[in-house]
């Protein structure tokens, strides 16, 4: 129907701020969704594929804009500052909605109130990897290394959830593992096959080329699930009970936006995750997707909150 | 002979019709993108790379792949007519690309840019054919103790960089390394000098302190005389001989050129030292060896060949960090790294041999791409140099447009228009006392990596700084640093040793 | 040695000094940490103390010769230039961003003619529509037009 109606008819029903009349209509004009980082990074890319879906299936073109900047803080807090009307979203991280609340701190925004989650898009667990010439065959003989010498192990920086995660190993085992960051995770993933660091946390399809070359060994998977492109490494949880760390991405909005237009862009981003093309490229990206129901989105950003927050304190006497 | 058939192999790609197409697509792009002052390929890459994805992966890469290395014989063009770098790197061919311009050798200065670009990117070139599996091992070995001393290395070597007052140089050179603590510490995540504001978390933009002090700080330079043309002695002669090297100019251009290509070439090769490091260190290279060190910073073509050469050898040597570990040197080949994980191409040690025909036809381009660049630079040299005789009245604000929309494109935020500001009004200031800016953008790039890899060194050694003298190559860098200090104080002991000797 | 020198050198050398000082006083404020573990106070504080020596020593030197006279109209009409484009670009568009800039750089200049003024603004408008904006697709408007943003 709305495609039907002129583009000067729209343009005087925006001006006069009929936002009733808007929300039945949604969308009639470009959706902007903001990259909180850069061009070519896993949020970019995974934004551009289930956003270009979304636009066939709503039939108006989307916009990407990368705004990189504090680890994702500074793109998230200028979508949660704009107008709730839908046409501004941004691509959400477990870093943007759940870390950086506890790591930042003068956050500008709060994850829980600021923000209208619209759908959860996929998530990656990531690998315990050592180098393939080290003498670690399983967890255990990382743990008794670090609790006879102690190890050190490499993130991509100071509270990302490479370093959490390791953090989480440190307290969960009781051994001495110190933590060196690097500016990226390449670069501290070649630190781990050269040996100057013992162990990291690292995607599994960025670390897969290194595993069957066998410069790299994968002794656990983050997630409870384990991963589908590394399905013989057995899960952190078998270990220490409980450990479950994912890496998702979330679509949101500002708060205070129409729950009509909020569902409609949820059953948007559905369809688009079911299309054969971001299908194939989450295959080839090592991406996981589960369908999330939009009522359970805030217990959830709520729940990740919560977990990825008592990590950080646990590592509190780390993190300077 | 492998090399041959894999050479074959990438050819039947490379040759094709379509591939040259998209090669020579790139290069086109890239060279254009590159002379707009503050674009550069960041811009051009991003916008791009969407336009790609209905390609064969193969062809996308070597048109992305163009306009990165075509954007580096571009971006030479404004840093040497009108002394506006758009990048770091280029900042030091201006160091004497523009005073020859001034001296009315534009066209020279162009040409020499084209043909050491040339030269030293067709080493490189011939380097990443002949070892690109062997060179992606040994980068591996390099860990955080040899940076932290190849950077020592780099500062050193560079604290001769520009004319003038030694200690306004080191100043500068401080003032740059302050400037590069800006933003949330790696380490601690402690926040540094960010005056609680957002955007400095992530540090100062390099592209923005570089626009602002070198490109904003000549605009109020010379806004004052509106009908002067950007040179007050015109283009100079652009016919073909004018541009031509003459015969002791040739001959001094060899050298300068070989030492830039094979130093740059290292450089590139290292995963995460960018371009900017290889034109630093090739300019310093120079200045040392060369008989008569006071010529460099009034026209000097060796001043120009060495860092345009060593950088467009940085950055096709790159290719190998960033195709064999997946780590890019700079943000650019940062962006061109997602470029190919958007195409499903993941970087990683059996990259070459799981993908040979990609890499070889991707080499191939690269050189079918220079010789485009080449074929297509010489002949824009005339209308280039035109440049310069545009009145100042038009000139100085397109310029300053361009600046403008260079560092808005950065994060698409104004802010960057700001820093760019700021530093424009206090680089002018500087300068006209005698500080000079180059040294602050060396600083602020070799600052961070310092820090980093020192800090980085002392973690995992618990402490111990005899973790520095353990690794041979870490010992002979830090031993070639020392003696570049103690040089000059020697050769004056030896000086004044021989001199007592004849009084004898 | 000090009498030689003119005072605005010597202003320059001073606020090196004083950037060096503040340098050091953040500085303080963070953590410097052990060998095994530097904070990250520790290189501020030695660049803070290198910078305030650099500026010392550049006290007793003598001033870089032949400055003309100081062109104060051209350094604030350049810098209002920056400023107008930027607080402009988002709010107002591209139009009065341009032309912003280029009528305050002309104010810049000793003679400034309307007609040259009027054909730069053209010029750079259209650069800016069809090369950055339809082009390099920066998010930019043309022009912002006031009820949009309100609605």
């Amino acid at each position: 129907m709305n495609k039907t109606l002129s583009p000067l008819v729209m343009g005087a029903a925006v001006a006069l701020g009929a936002q009733a009349a808007a929300a039945d209509d949604f969308p009639t004009d470009t959706v902007r969704i903001v990259v909180p980082f850069g061009a070519g990074t896993t949020t970019d890319l995974v934004t551009r594929q289930v956003g270009d879906g979304m636009s066939e299936v709503l039939g108006v073109p989307f916009a990407f804009e990368n705004r990189a900047g504090a680890g994702g803080s500074v793109g998230t807090h200028e979508v949660v500052t704009a107008q709730p009307d839908g046409y501004t979203l941004s691509m959400g991280t477990v870093g943007t909605l759940a870390i950086n609340v506890s790591i930042f701190e003068d956050l500008p925004y709060d994850p829980q109130t600021d923000v209208t989650p619209i759908a959860f898009v996929g998530y990656t667990p990531t690998l315990l990897v050592v180098s393939g010439e080290s003498d670690y065959e399983t967890v255990d003989d990382l743990v008794a290394a670090a609790q006879e010498r102690g190890v050190t192990f490499a993130s991509a920086g100071n509270g990302t959830s490479g370093h959490l995660a390791g953090e989480l190993v440190r307290t969960r085992s009781g051994g001495d593992m110190v933590h060196a960051p690097f500016s990226s995770g390449a670069e501290g993933l070649t630190a781990v096959i050269s040996q100057e660091v013992d162990f990291m946390f690292y995607h599994p399809v960025a670390a897969l080329p290194y595993l069957e070359e066998g410069d790299l060994r994968a002794l656990g998977v983050s997630g409870e699930g384990g991963s589908s492109v590394a399905p013989d490494v057995p899960p952190l949880a078998e270990t220490f009970e409980g450990f479950d760390l994912i890496a998702w991405f979330m679509l949101a909005g500002p708060a205070g936006m129409d729950e009509e237009v909020a569902r409609t862009l949820h059953e948007a981003a559905l369809e688009s995750l079911d299309s054969e093309a971001v299908r194939t490229h989450y295959e080839t990206n090592g991406l996981e997707y589960e369908p999330m129901d939009y009522d359970e989105l805030d217990d959830f950003i709520a729940s990740e909150i919560e977990l990825w927050g008592r990590i950080a304190e646990d590592a509190g006497a780390q993190l300077d | 002979m492998e090399l041959f058939a894999n050479l074959a192999l990438g050819m039947q790609t490379a040759f094709s019709l379509e591939a040259l197409l998209f090669c020579f697509a790139g290069v086109f792009v890239g060279t254009f993108v590159g002379a707009l002052p503050g674009i550069g390929p960041l811009v051009a890459i991003s916008v791009t790379l969407p336009l790609t994805f209905g390609l064969d992966s193969t062809i996308a890469l070597i048109m992305l792949a163009g306009i990165f290395y075509g954007a580096q014989y571009g971006g030479s063009v404004t840093s040497i007519l009108l002394n506006l770098p758009g990048t770091a790197s280029t900042a030091v061919t201006a160091l004497d690309g523009y005073p020859m311009t001034r001296d009315g050798r534009a066209g020279l200065a162009l040409f020499t840019n084209a043909a050491a670009s040339f030269a030293g990117s067709s080493f490189a070139i011939i380097l990443v054919m002949a070892f690109a599996p062997a060179i992606g091992r040994i980068a591996m070995d390099f860990n955080s103790t040899e940076y932290f001393s190849v950077m020592v290395l780099g500062l050193v070597a560079a604290s001769t960089l520009s004319n003038g007052s030694t200690i306004k140089s080191f100043a500068m050179i401080t003032f740059g390394l302050i400037l590069g603590l800006v933003g949330m510490d790696l380490n601690s995540g402690a926040q540094r000098y960010t005056f609680g504001i957002l955007q400095l978390t992530d540090g100062l933009s390099l592209i923005a302190v570089a626009m602002g002090m070198f490109g904003v700080a000549e605009i109020i330079n010379k806004i004052a005389a509106p009908d002067s043309t950007a040179t007050q002695r015109g283009a100079g002669g652009i016919g073909l001989r004018a541009m031509l090297p003459r015969r002791d100019e040739l001959r001094r251009f060899w050298g300068p050129t070989g030492r830039g290509a094979a130093l740059g070439s290292m450089v590139g090769a290292l995963p995460g030292a960018g371009p900017s490091i290889a034109s630093f260190m090739a300019y310093a290279v120079e200045k040392r060896v060369s008989r008569d060190p006071g010529k460099f910073g009034k026209g000097a073509i060796e001043g120009v060949a060495a860092p345009e050469s060593a950088n467009n050898a940085s950055v096709q040597a790159a290719f190998i960090p960033t195709l064999s570990l997946g780590i890019p040197g700079d943000v650019v080949m940062a962006v061109l790294l997602g470029a190919m994980m958007m195409h499903g191409v993941v970087p990683g040690p059996a990259f070459i041999s799981n993908e040979p025909a990609m890499f070889w036809a991707l080499v191939v381009s690269f050189w079918i791409g220079n010789v485009m660049l080449l074929v297509l630079n010489i002949p824009l040299i005339g209308l280039f140099v035109k440049l310069v005789s545009i009145p100042g009245r038009f000139l100085y604000p397109t310029v300053m447009f361009f600046i403008c929309m260079g560092s808005y494109s950065i994060n698409n935020s104004t802010f960057d228009v700001y820093v760019t500001l700021v530093f424009g009004v206090l680089g002018y200031i500087l300068l006209r006392f005698g500080f000079q800016p180059a040294p602050v953008l060396l600083g602020f790039i070799l600052g961070p990596l310092i820090e980093e890899n020192l800090r980085r060194s002392l973690v995992i050694a618990r402490g111990d700084p005899m973790v520095f003298l353990d690794r041979p190559v870490s010992v002979a860098l830090l031993s070639l640093s020392l003696l570049l200090i103690l040089a000059p104080i020697l050769r004056h002991l030896v000086v004044r040793w021989r001199g007592a000797r004849h009084a004898g | 040695m000090l009498r030689r020198l003119d005072p605005a050198a010597r202003l320059v050398s001073l606020g090196v000094i004083a950037f060096g000082l503040y340098v050091i006083h953040e500085g303080t404020t963070l953590r410097i940490g052990t060998m095994a573990r530097i904070g990250p106070g520790f290189f501020p504080i030695i660049l803070g103390v290198a910078m305030t020596a650099f500026g010392v020593l550049a006290l007793f030197e003598r001033p870089a010769a032949g400055r003309g006279a100081f062109p104060a109209r051209g350094l604030v009409c350049a810098a209002l230039a920056l400023l107008a484009f930027a607080l402009l670009i988002r709010t107002a568009g591209l139009v009065p961003a341009v032309s912003a800039l280029v009528l305050l750089m002309a104010l810049g200049q000793p003679q400034p003619r309307p007609l040259g003024v009027a054909a730069t603004i053209l010029a750079l408008t259209a650069i800016g529509y069809f090369l950055f904006i339809l082009g390099l697709r920066l998010p930019i408007e043309p022009i912002v037009w006031p009820t949009r943003s309100g609605g």
